[in-house]
Formats: structure tokens, sequence, C-alpha cells
């Protein structure tokens, strides 16, 4: 077995390790709502979301896997350029987890195929169309999910009246029981949504090591096979269960009630879901996290006003954004040159 | 002597509190309740979006009125509420406190579902703490109900 066979496999074993800290990362945002509004115990909504997260990456399709493939160009992509994006999108990703700064995983992966890209062919290292569609849809899907966020939770609290201190409060109970079902359920739609879009994520570089190294086995970097959805979906799941361990360790069992209603739960997380699951249709890889919080702070506003809005909270998430990009590019950019020096110079 | 309880609320702790009361009353030893509320900054940004001040006023309110009274009974009773992450910060507070004892209650077996079965607390504890763990079955399950009243009555007040 050659060097580039093994670290062709060590890296399809890295690839599924970016898929599981993707959801270890992201299970706490997933299920915050639900937790914090007290909806489902912490143990209930982190087992639910693995199992949803598992489910969506498995069953959404592979629009957004297809998408992923074309960032680079098929006569660019090589291996180097492969565990590049890969090393630097885990480092970034396990370095902001570490310090809890609220990064995208999607952000993550988009830069450091931007960087390895550019380094390895330059400007022609890049299909420019294909990221700059993927850029759009990175951008404005914060800015979606603040105002469907807003107007879902304006909604649900129009039906529920949760807020309304006037009224009776037998009716108010069975509301605010409906309300909870509604918010469980739109919980569960973010996790299979999550799995779907960001599982398809580890589906697409899997299929371009696959594309790249093994076509004399019948791989393409286009087609994805069954056993690498399969393994995606677990690794996400896994990677969902896991993280949930610790959030529970963190938060204990028996967490008190946060003053967020089911209603702007639901909103948020309704919005979220439907935002990524149209998002994976049309095959846009876009971050659960940036959307959800900012459906979060969006249904502030029609629950407590703008003035609850948290800044310092909305501050990190945008530096968050835009960091990324540029730190993913430039550690992905520099792993692949010293990779090219040590290994393929 | 200094016994440490892992304390929720008078409700969900009561047979820990018992346990911890009557071991305090033959030892005469010291009862310190200690409730370490999570920190939304080591939980995720949706947390630190959605959290308030409301489980800390809430969780105050609740260990005040429980030294009250233990110490109406006459046990030497106090408090200490902290930020963290609640199974690691449960030990390093009481490693801080120089507890003897740690309770901690968790849920009758007979009553556990799955999810249950594998505590993350209780079972991190078991592995990491050099305090002599004192684990009291039969804690009172919370249920969803009951949290609306309780938000009622503190948004009331």
């Amino acid at each position: 077995m050659s060097v580039d066979t093994i670290i062709a496999v060590i890296a399809v074993a890295l690839a599924l390790g970016f898929d599981f800290v993707n959801g270890f990362h992201d299970t706490a945002n997933a299920v915050a709502t639900v937790i914090y509004t007290k909806a489902l115990r912490p143990g209930i909504a982190i087992f639910m979301s693995g199992i949803l997260n598992f489910l969506g990456a498995l069953l959404v399709g592979t629009a957004v896997a297809q998408v992923i493939t074309k960032i680079i160009p098929a006569d660019h992509v090589t291996l180097p350029i492969v565990v590049a994006v890969l090393v630097s999108a885990l480092i970034w990703n396990l370095f902001t987890w570490w310090h809890g700064i609220p990064v995208s995983s999607s952000h993550c992966l988009i830069g450091s195929l931007f960087g390895a890209g550019v380094m390895a062919a330059g400007a022609n290292g890049v299909e420019w169309h294909e990221l700059n569609k993927v850029f759009l849809a990175l951008l404005i899907s914060p800015l979606v999910g603040f105002g469907a966020g807003a107007l879902m939770t304006w909604l649900a609290l129009l039906i529920s009246q949760e807020n309304n201190k006037e009224e009776d409060p037998a009716k108010l109970k069975s509301r605010r029981q409906m309300m909870r079902w509604a918010h469980i359920f739109s919980s569960a739609s973010v996790s299979f949504s999550h799995g779907g879009n960001d599982g398809q994520k580890t589906m697409g570089i899997i299929a371009l090591i696959l594309g790249t190294h093994f076509s004399q086995y019948g791989y393409t970097t286009t087609d994805i096979p069954l056993w690498v959805m399969l393994s995606a979906a677990t690794a996400i799941g896994l990677g969902t269960v896991i993280g949930g361990w610790k959030v529970i360790r963190t938060v204990g069992t028996k967490i008190s009630k946060e003053k967020l209603t089911h209603s702007q739960g639901f909103g948020a997380s309704m919005a979220t879901a439907l935002i990524i699951m149209i998002a994976s249709h049309i095959g846009a890889p876009i971050s659960t996290t940036h959307t959800l919080s900012s459906a979060v702070a969006g249904g502030t506003i029609p629950s407590y006003g703008r003035e609850k809005l948290n800044p310092k909270t909305l501050k990190l998430i945008v530096l968050a954004w835009v960091l990324t990009f540029p730190v993913a590019f430039a550690l992905a950019a520099g792993c692949y040159l010293l990779l090219k020096l040590v290994w393929h110079g | 002597m200094k016994l440490v309880v892992a304390f929720t609320s008078p409700k969900r702790s009561a047979k820990v509190l018992a346990m911890a009361e009557k071991q305090a009353r033959a030892l005469n030893a010291e009862l310190v309740l200690l409730r370490i509320m999570p920190d939304p900054q080591k939980v995720g940004v949706v947390a630190q979006l959605v959290a308030s001040e409301r489980p800390n006023l809430k969780a105050n309110k609740l260990v005040d009125r429980t030294i009250a009274d233990l110490k109406s009974r006459g046990i030497n009773a106090s408090g200490e509420i902290r930020t963290g992450e609640v199974a690691k910060d449960l030990l390093s507070v009481s490693r801080e406190l120089g507890a003897d004892l740690l309770f901690l209650g968790t849920i009758d077996p007979k009553k556990r579902t799955i999810f249950q079965k594998l505590n993350p607390i209780v079972s991190y504890l078991i592995n990491n703490s050099e305090i002599p763990l004192c684990i009291v079955p039969g804690e009172v399950e919370d249920i969803s109900d009951s949290d609306v009243d309780t938000s009622d009555e503190l948004a009331a007040e």
C-alpha cells in the first residue's frame, strides 16, 4: 500500500472526525431552546437530536454534497488539498469550541476549501460561480433567520397568547401545552435538517477523496456512495449524542427554566428548520448555529422588545462570522504549503 | 465536620436533604447547600442569548428558604451558589469548601428510564471524586406542568 493510499484512508477518517466534531459542537445549540424552556429533559432532547441528525444525513439527499465537490474544479483537486482542508477545518473548529466562540463548521469548511484551492492553483483553484453562491447563502441565511424568527415567534405568540396576562389561566395552560409540543416538533426538525445539511458537507469531502485517489474502483468526485452516507450519518449522530453528554454534565439534569416561552422556542426553531431544509434542497451549505442564533435573537423582539436583545452575544456571532473565513483560508493555505513541502513537493 | 449537599430545590432534593440533615445532627456537623448554576457561556451561543437572571433569583430564594428551615430545626446550615459547569464545579467547590462528605440525589432505580440510567453528573462524580459520596436514590422528578406554576409565582414577585 502506497503512502498516498494510507493518507487517503486517514483523510476519510479525518472527514468522519470532522463530522463527529460538527455534531459534538452543535448539539448544545440545537437543543438549547427545548432544554431551557423545559419542553424536554436534557437526556431525551439529546438522544432525539442524535437520532434525527443521523436520519437527516441519511434521508435529505446529496444536493449540498454535490456543491461541496464543485468548489474546487475537478481537475485541480488533489489529495494534499483535501487533507489541508480537513486539518485546518478541524483545528479551527476545535479551537473555537474550546474557547466558546460561536463559529460555524460550514464557514470553516468553505473557507478552507477556498484557501487550499487558491494556494494550489491560484485564481483557477476555485469555481468562483459556486463559491459566490455558497458565500451568498452563508451571508443571507442569518439575516433571513433573524427576520423569519421574529415573524414565526410573533405568529406563535398570537396563537398561544403566552404573553397575555389577562388570558384565562385554564386556556393559557392548554395553549402552552399545545405550543410545547409544537416546540418539540420544531426542535426535532432543527436536528433533522442539521443532519441533512451538515452531514452532506462531509459526504462531499469524502467524495473528493474517493474521486481523486480511488477512481480505479469506480468512484467519482460527484457520486456519493451509500456507505459514505451511512458513515457520515453515523458520525454526526454519534457526535451529537456524545457532545450532548458533555452538555448534561455542564447544565445538569434538572435545569432551572429560563424566561423563554415555548412560542419563542418554536418560532426560532421552526424558522431555522425551514431555512435549512430549503437550503439543503437547493444545495446551499449554510450554518445551523448562525441561523438558529439569529432566529432566537429575532424572536426576542416580538417576545420582549428590541431592548432585550443581547448585544454582547450578537457582536460575538458577527465577529465569529467575519473571522472564520480569513482564518480558515489562511490555515488551509498554510497547511497545503506545508504538505507540499514535506509530502508532495 | 462539613457535609455538602448538591442541592436543586427543597422539593426535588427532599430525600437527600433528609439524609444529610440526619447525618449532620448525628455528627454535629455543618451542612452546606451547594447549588451550581450552569454558565450559559460554557453551553453555547443560543444558551447565552436566552439566559436571564431568573434561575439565579429562584436559586437564591430556594436556598435561603431551605437554610432557614434547617436552622429552625437546630442545624448549622449555610448555602453556596456558584455559576459554572455543574458536574465539574460540584466537585471543585466541594473541595474548596473542605467537604468531608458530598451528598447527592439520584432518581429511584425502579423509576429510571433508559435516558436516566447513565446519569452524567453521578457518573462524573463517582469517577472523579476523592471526597466520599453519599448517593441518595428517590429524588423527585420534575414535570413540566409544575414549572408553569413556578414561573408564574416568580413572575408575580
